[in-house]
């Protein structure tokens, strides 16, 4: 007879416990809570989280760390938004907005990958060049110009069988990134990467090309979850996701204290938390720098409880140049 | 007659595993003897624990008849015994005067208290002028020649009122004429007064420095005796090292084994690590490679697998030139390295038996959508699991949980796995138990029934014991190649060690 309470399970249930119990407490401080309108409200916050955070699995699989991704997004989302008021197809600029996503992911992949430079650091300086970069033709300012008008806000607003498009584009996400990660050979090089860099390297992965795709996979995801916000706000603005670092990191990690290891479910699961919490928070009119401080502590406890039996390597905080 | 420095009675054991046994040395002012014997032998347990590193299980320190207690690094200093290891550590950005007085930089009142760095560059200098050579110790560390850092690293140590002086390898980096400097400094350290105790595989350094040496086996000295007219005998020596003779650890050489070339390797050499490497490896036979660590056969390993890059020379198979540009292009082209170092490039860390075994092949494991087929991944780890008798309760097992042995077969496995033509085994039992050795052993034999075998080894009896041909690296040059048959273990180490000559210092 199986146990059905086996020590790998053990986190996942107390997952569940801790997600189920801050529903109903948000439900019994705000009986609107659970509503249909709040429910696709979180929906679509959840969705682009839950895009950014699945690429930043991949860079803290190979035990590095992306401080980059999220003002690198800020130009992908900004890029988009002056495009489409350039008179460009929408479709067109979103694809513009992913490439330069890719292009900044590559960057940063390839000074950490080919020209070993520290990962933290190097990360936060190439972020800076792109937010920077984006503001300047910008200018700072919205962007709304014939952004209505060419249905780019579709992006976020359009609704499927009463379903917005962001949750179908989370959904393709979340399962071409799980079988790329998790059950793909090339996701195998990810893991054994960050887990004994010169082992792998003598078992034949390429390192630098998995380092770099593990930045380009975070900085296109990054520049996705961009746009669909932007398309939300319906206009662009260059501080379009200078708030979503905190939960994405958190995100990972409580993704790596239920599952042991950065996985896509886990990702999935702890932004699906991490939003709950920040949606519930504004639902009862506590301010944001209360779900910001909330999310700063549960971050800690989610790095704590990740490090518990995890024989992974180094399971750190922040990635690695030490090496 | 009274000794500066007595060591009695020492053991040390590792987590069952005794590495020192009742070892002892004696020490007189101005004496220089230097500690030889293989790798694990104990040389380097007795210096730990002396300067404090290791706390001895038993046995007596005395200094000048006085029972010491040494249980840290700042124990041995305060008893004036200090240590300088290979390739010392020291702050690069810092001048050479201030890593001399690093940590005691004189009374300071507080933290913020301003450093003297005038009065300690004069202590340098008046330091420095007590020894026959110019150093600038006004150049900061990164700029000094590797000669330079180590006499900055025992300055240090004699600007701590040392008496014991421990070195450890201390010409591994140095060229001929810098080891001629550091020689020199070292006699009139003896003439000072300072005692030494000279730790190298180098026996010429032994006759030219040394006033006496100790032999160490398995964990025992088994001889002291003094160096007269500066000659050291490396027969005897090699003798003294070994001991006892080839166990029934190996397995036999089969007889009928068909021999087919496969890999020739000529001219291979890498700047500064080895040079000139020549050899043939055949199918249906394991050729050996001994060397001291240090003599370049770790490179040499990765060289032939593509994780190092050769600067002459090339590597032929079945006839054709390989350029190997990374390990990867090596497995491809049926090449497969066991590497020497376990932790860091055998397994990985944290991951499961099955992923460890299957990641050289992954293309084995996949469909034709580059999915993990995990059945059959399983069932294949499995086997090989069972094969190697790999002691695990599953295949979802960390190798690093793992005992030595069995992360050692996991990564032979890897190799199966992947299948290849040429195997190298680089340093492939090195804290592996005796039941897990044996098991290596015979699959090395299995393994060159249809394929090449090469085993790379600092151990000279695993090398003539597996292989059926061997050659000796000295100092990065070929030395001997021999049939195994015609040689013997003295021999080889007598090669290895000094070349092959007896040497006069």
């Amino acid at each position: 007879m199986k146990r059905l309470l086996t020590p790998q399970r053990l986190p996942v249930a107390l997952f569940a416990l801790l997600f189920i119990a801050v529903l109903v407490t948000f439900q019994l401080l705000q009986p609107l809570f659970l509503s249909l309108d709040n429910i696709i409200n979180i929906a679509k916050s959840v969705s682009s989280t839950v895009i950014a955070a699945v690429g930043l699995t991949f860079v803290i699989t190979i035990s590095r760390s992306d401080i980059s991704f999220y003002m690198i997004a800020c130009f992908s989302g900004v890029l988009m938004a002056w495009l489409v008021s350039k008179g460009w197809h929408p479709v067109l600029a979103v694809a513009a907005g992913l490439a330069s996503g890719l292009a900044w992911g590559g960057i940063s992949g390839v000074a950490v990958g080919r020209f070993k430079l520290p990962d933290i650091i190097t990360t936060i300086a190439i972020g800076s060049i792109g937010f920077g970069m984006g503001y300047i033709f910008s200018d700072g300012a919205f962007i709304m110009e014939n952004f209505i008008e060419s249905k780019a806000h579709y992006l976020s607003e359009l609704r499927i069988l009463d379903v917005p498009l962001p949750v179908y584009i989370m959904l393709v996400v979340v399962v071409v990134c799980y079988f790329l990660l998790e059950r793909s050979k090339f996701g195998r090089g990810f893991y054994a990467v960050g887990a004994t860099e010169k082992t792998a390297y003598l078992s034949g992965v390429n390192v630098n090309r998995v380092i770099i795709i593990a930045y380009v996979i975070c900085g296109v995801l990054a520049a996705l979850a961009a746009m669909i916000m932007t398309a939300r706000q319906g206009y662009g603005n260059v501080k379009i996701t200078m708030s979503i670092l905190m939960p994405c990191f958190t995100a990972v990690y409580i993704g790596m204290s239920v599952f042991k290891r950065p996985c896509v479910t886990g990702t999935f699961l702890g932004a699906l938390l991490v939003t709950v919490i920040s949606t519930g928070f504004t639902s009862i009119n506590i301010p944001f720098y209360w779900s910001n401080l909330v999310t700063g502590f549960v971050l800690i406890a989610a790095i704590m409880l990740s490090k518990v039996n995890f024989q992974g390597g180094r399971a750190r905080a922040t990635g690695g140049a030490a090496k | 007659m009274r000794y500066k420095l007595e060591m009695k009675g020492i053991d040390k054991s590792f987590a069952g595993m005794q590495a020192l046994c009742g070892a002892g040395l004696t020490l007189r002012e101005g004496e220089a003897r230097a500690l030889l014997g293989i790798n694990g032998a104990g040389k380097s347990t007795m210096i730990k624990s002396l300067s404090g590193v290791y706390t001895r299980d038993a046995g007596e320190i005395l200094i000048d008849g006085q029972p010491c207690q040494i249980h840290s690094p700042k124990d041995a200093l305060a008893c004036g015994i200090s240590a300088v290891y290979q390739d010392p550590q020291m702050i690069e950005s810092y001048t050479g005067y201030e890593n001399i007085y690093l940590g005691s930089e004189g009374p300071s009142r507080s933290l913020f208290s301003p450093i003297n760095r005038r009065r300690l560059r004069q202590a340098a200098l008046e330091l420095v002028s007590r020894y026959p050579f110019d150093i600038d110790v006004e150049k900061p560390v990164y700029l000094m020649t590797p000669v330079e850092r180590e006499i900055i690293a025992i300055l240090r140590a004699l600007s701590k009122n040392c008496k014991i002086l421990i070195l450890d390898e201390p010409t591994s980096i140095l060229t001929e004429k810098e080891k001629y400097i550091l020689f020199e400094f070292v006699h009139t350290l003896k003439k000072q007064g300072v005692s030494i105790i000279y730790i190298t595989h180098h026996l010429d350094e032994v006759a030219q420095v040394c006033d006496s040496f100790s032999v160490f086996r398995n964990g025992k000295v088994v001889c002291h005796e003094d160096i007269e007219n500066g000659q050291v005998d490396s027969d005897y020596i090699a003798e003294l090292m070994l001991g006892e003779r080839l166990s029934q650890l190996y397995p036999d050489r089969p007889t009928d084994a068909a021999v087919s070339p496969c890999l020739n390797v000529k001219g291979l050499s890498m700047e500064g690590k080895f040079e000139d490497i020549t050899f043939e490896a055949r199918r249906g036979e394991i050729y050996g490679i001994f060397g001291l660590v240090g003599s370049g056969i770790d490179e040499l390993s990765k060289t032939l697998f593509g994780a190092m890059q050769e600067s002459a020379g090339e590597i032929i198979k079945d006839g054709k030139r390989l350029a190997l540009a990374s390990p990867g292009q090596a497995i491809r082209k049926g090449i497969f390295l066991v590497p020497g170092n376990r932790k860091t490039e055998g397994f990985l860390n944290g991951l499961e038996i099955a992923f460890n075994i299957t990641i050289a092949r992954l293309d084995k494991a996949a469909d034709r959508l580059g999915l993990i087929n995990r059945r059959r991944e399983q069932t294949d780890a499995g086997a090989l699991v069972d094969k190697l008798s790999i002691a695990t309760p599953g295949l979802d097992k960390k190798v690093n949980e793992l005992s030595g042995g069995n992360q050692q077969k996991v990564v032979v496995a890897k190799g199966l796995y992947a299948g290849a033509d040429v195997y190298i085994f680089a340093e492939p039992t090195v804290g592996v138990d005796v039941g897990a050795k044996s098991a290596i052993y015979e699959t090395m034999r299995d393994l060159s029934r249809n394929a090449a075998v090469i085993i790379i080894s600092s151990e000279p009896e695993e090398v003539l014991g597996n292989a059926d041909r061997v050659m000796v690296v000295y100092k990065g040059r070929m030395a001997m190649e021999k049939a195994a048959g015609e040689t013997t273990l003295k021999e080889m180490l007598v090669h290895a060690i000094s070349n092959g000559e007896v040497t006069q210092g």
